[in-house]
């Protein structure tokens, strides 16, 4: 399977400069919505003003309804379909598969940031915060403190400075936020 | 460096790949297993019911491995999962939100790594299969690209005369690509090509069949032409290596095949 994105590695000038320059996030508070194309999802959005660029940016805040996994993402079409910058709270480890990184550092586990290289291959990492396991936890538990590190990761920030507030629904199913599996629910043979 | 040294690195860097998070209710074995979409595979340990069991958490059901969705491979992934299920001895069940789990059980402590094993297998196998797209796309646009040009040409030419897609009343179920009527005579026409020589010689075999019973109707005596254009620039076009089935098909119609590179010779017969 190939996973190279092109669209990234022929553009690879415009990719790093969406990622660093300055962004200013346009929406104070995101509210989540539930995700008209999967029911078990909440979504909320923001128009992101970049520095230089004029092309639509926008930031993406997913949460899963049934465990304390979301998402955060920026796309801009004019670069790419998928996402160029996402975070990923919970779920699988990534496999950063160069054949120059040792077998046992190509994993990395979630939570983690997902981008792409000049080559266009994706690359997951954790920045400095996410490496501490008792920080990382925090980041896990609240998606607020989550969406503060991710917008410091990618140069991003409201007009005033801060950081735009997530308004989480209250979870429909019964399952507390920070467990992942409710065994008393389901019977095994 | 010396065979035991190679084997222990190796060793080593396997059993380091392993990894945990110990989850609330669960542990999670971050297994060395990666997927094609560069997923490493997580299975989760639980105790309940006097047994142990080992899940994937629900993480294929919700797509939690972040596979590509494709419509059109659901039956034959399905067909997949029922038979990696068998083989790992994969059971699955819902749970109240409606999520899919699979999971194996075990009675005690020794079968763990053997159970954590095979359920791994299972996983990697089944994203594995979401990942493919079974659909050869380069045949479906080479299909449809010729069938749209020869169809435009057809009906350039013979406007209202040309009906698409059509069959004879006695055989519905036999669509020609177009059947052309002058007076009161009909021209049977059906399209061939392929980007592979399979799939041009399965164009052919339907062409054949589809004239062979087009003899068979009613309307037969009124049936001025049978004709295939064949699509000489594609890549399935290998004229000498099909020999035979092409030999089959001049049994079947009233001339050579039309190729589209010659494609005014239509104008000459019709």
């Amino acid at each position: 399977m190939n996973r190279t994105n092109k669209d990234i590695k022929d553009q690879f000038d415009f990719f790093k400069e969406l990622v660093a320059a300055d962004k200013i996030v346009l929406t104070k508070t995101i509210q989540l919505e539930p995700k008209n194309s999967n029911a078990k999802w909440l979504t909320g959005q923001s128009y992101i003003q970049h520095e230089t660029r004029s092309e639509d940016i926008i930031f993406f805040v997913e949460r899963s309804k049934r465990d304390s996994k979301y998402g955060i993402k920026l796309r801009c079409t004019a670069l790419t379909g998928e996402p160029f910058f996402r975070f990923d709270s919970d779920g699988p480890a990534h496999r950063n598969d160069f054949p120059d990184i040792p077998l046992e550092e190509q994993s990395v586990t979630t939570p983690h940031f997902n981008s792409y290289n000049e080559d266009g291959k994706p690359i997951a990492y954790k920045n400095e915060t996410l490496k501490k396991e008792n920080e990382a936890q925090i980041i896990i538990e609240d998606i607020n403190f989550g969406v503060s590190l991710f917008c410091m990761e990618c140069n991003s920030k409201l007009l005033s400075g801060d950081f735009p507030t997530v308004i989480d629904k209250a979870p429909e199913i019964e399952f507390s936020a920070i467990q992942n599996i409710n065994f008393d629910n389901i019977s095994f043979e | 460096m010396n065979n035991q040294e190679i084997i222990e690195k190796i060793k080593s860097s396997f059993c380091n790949l392993t990894n945990f998070k110990v989850r609330q209710n669960a542990l999670e074995v971050i297994t060395a297993y990666s997927t094609i979409n560069s997923k490493f595979v997580s299975v989760f340990i639980t105790f309940t019911n006097k047994k142990i069991v080992i899940t994937d958490s629900g993480w294929i059901d919700q797509n939690y491995y972040e596979t590509p969705l494709y419509d059109e491979s659901e039956f034959i992934v399905d067909r997949i999962i029922t038979a990696f299920k068998s083989s790992f001895k994969v059971k699955s069940t819902f749970d109240k939100g409606g999520v899919q789990y699979y999971y194996k059980t075990c009675d005690n402590l020794d079968q763990i790594s053997s159970t954590v094993f095979d359920l791994s297998n299972f996983i990697v196998g089944v994203v594995n299969a979401f990942c493919i797209q079974y659909k050869d796309e380069k045949e479906e646009r080479e299909r449809e690209t010729f069938r749209k040009d020869a169809n435009d040409y057809l009906k350039v030419n013979y406007s209202n005369q040309v009906k698409l897609r059509h069959s004879l009343n006695d055989f519905p179920s036999i669509k020609f690509n177009a059947i052309i009527t002058k007076g009161s005579k009909l021209y049977l026409l059906t399209y061939v090509t392929g980007s592979t020589q399979t799939y041009f010689e399965n164009d052919l075999r339907k062409s054949i069949v589809n004239f062979e019973i087009g003899v068979k109707s009613k309307y037969q005596d009124l049936i001025k032409e049978r004709l295939t254009i064949v699509n000489d620039q594609s890549e399935g076009y290998l004229a000498n290596k099909s020999t035979s089935i092409f030999e089959l098909l001049k049994e079947k119609t009233t001339r050579e095949p039309v190729k589209w590179t010659e494609k005014e010779r239509i104008l000459e017969l019709i």
